[in-house]
């Protein structure tokens, strides 16, 4: 009664307004609703299997079955369960220690393992390519060599011992070639220096010097 | 509630028990019925939907009375699931109502002018389109302290707020309330 007052007090302190309307229920309920439902309820929570625990849903169902639940079957060593926690405390003082890796040794292994493997795989790399390269170069080479043949073949005997009738002996051409351009080269005459030494060397030398038949004059 | 919370021990005692169980869940519910229904109807507001909260509430009950803890009084345990319930029919009314249409007035207050004797120009029925219009948290608030009369201390555990918060509460839903009442 006493907090009733004060709730009301406690009201009008705060708004004399809201306190001064009265406090009718305007809301209507169905007659025998509240005598009703504890009936109601209770066929609900039958009728839909609710059940607040599993031993009262099972006595409900079967109370033939809630009566067996409890002979057990079962038969257990004598003090089973009082032996338990000391063989369990045996059992693990026997149990081999586990040694434990550490992380740093782990880091080592796992980067010199990378380590290896890496190099295994550069040089697989660079032996495929040279591979690669030998087999691709060896090949063209072949190709090369067997396009040479075909074209020989194709060249009549007789073109080829014509050309070869005509061309001067490997060693003798090439090697005064060789030297008349190197002297030459070396010399760097003028034409007025060129005449100057030509009156040094008798007539006769160069009469014989133009008749040698193994020169080109014309050149 | 003191003499109250003696008999409401003896009541658990005979729910634990098979043989008197329905018999003591029997007295609960006659016990504490009128009060769990008038508090879930005054948010919900229909009969229907109060109806259908309150056999949810029950169903909880039954279900988890055999492992109560007695830390807590029955009756602050009672109103806490019929709250929790309440508040979850609320929820999943708005997500229906925002779904099917573009109402900005809450279906709660729709429903409560197609009440039967709804009169708009009434001060007890102006009163109740005030608390509706209220947040949720005073709406609970106002409820408990106005229509219930109850304790701080009890609704402190039933909200699971601080006394101080709840008074602060309590004070600005007056306050909301007498500004509609004076502004409709």
């Amino acid at each position: 009664m006493k907090q009733a007052l004060d709730i009301v007090a406690e009201l009008k302190e705060i708004s004399a307004l809201v306190a001064g309307i009265e406090k009718n229920n305007l809301f209507s309920v169905p007659e025998g609703y509240f005598s009703e439902f504890p009936e109601k309820i209770l066929k609900h929570i039958y009728n839909n299997g609710i059940y607040s625990s599993a031993k009262e849903e099972i006595e409900i169902l079967s109370p033939f079955l809630a009566s067996l639940k409890h002979n057990q079957p079962f038969s257990l060593p004598d003090n089973y369960f009082d032996n338990l926690k000391s063989q369990i405390s045996t059992e693990e003082e026997t149990l081999t220690p586990v040694r434990s890796i550490s992380s740093k040794s782990k880091w080592i292994k796992y980067a010199v393992a990378a380590a290896i493997t890496g190099f295994i795989g550069i040089s697989a790399i660079f032996f495929i390519n040279n591979n690669f390269t030998k087999n691709h170069s060896g090949v063209a080479a072949a190709q090369n060599n067997k396009h040479t043949d075909d074209d020989f073949n194709k060249i009549s005997d007789d073109a080829l011992e014509g050309y070869l009738s005509g061309m001067p002996e490997k060693s003798a051409s090439i090697d005064s070639v060789e030297t008349t351009f190197y002297d030459v080269a070396v010399l760097d005459l003028d034409d007025k220096r060129l005449s100057n030494i030509l009156h040094e060397i008798p007539d006769e030398d160069l009469i014989v010097y133009a008749q040698d038949p193994s020169l080109d004059i014309s050149l | 509630m003191g003499n109250s919370h003696s008999d409401d021990i003896l009541l658990l005692q005979e729910f634990r028990n098979p043989a008197t169980k329905e018999k003591a869940f029997t007295a609960i519910l006659k016990k504490y019925q009128e009060k769990l229904y008038w508090h879930i109807r005054r948010l919900v507001v229909q009969h229907e939907d109060a109806n259908d909260v309150l056999q949810n509430v029950c169903i909880k009950v039954w279900n988890g009375l055999e492992n109560f803890r007695e830390d807590s009084q029955l009756y602050t345990w009672l109103y806490r699931i019929a709250t929790n319930e309440s508040l979850t029919y609320l929820e999943q009314l708005k997500r229906k109502s925002s779904v099917s249409i573009d109402n900005e007035e809450s279906p709660v207050a729709a429903k409560l002018q197609a009440e039967k004797d709804f009169d708009a120009n009434k001060a007890e029925w102006k009163l109740q389109m005030a608390i509706q219009q209220l947040p949720e948290k005073q709406r609970l608030v106002f409820n408990l302290r106005y229509y219930d009369e109850m304790p701080y201390e009890e609704m402190s555990k039933v909200l699971d707020t601080s006394e101080g918060a709840l008074k602060a509460s309590y004070h600005h839903a007056v306050k909301k309330i007498e500004d509609f009442i004076l502004n409709h």
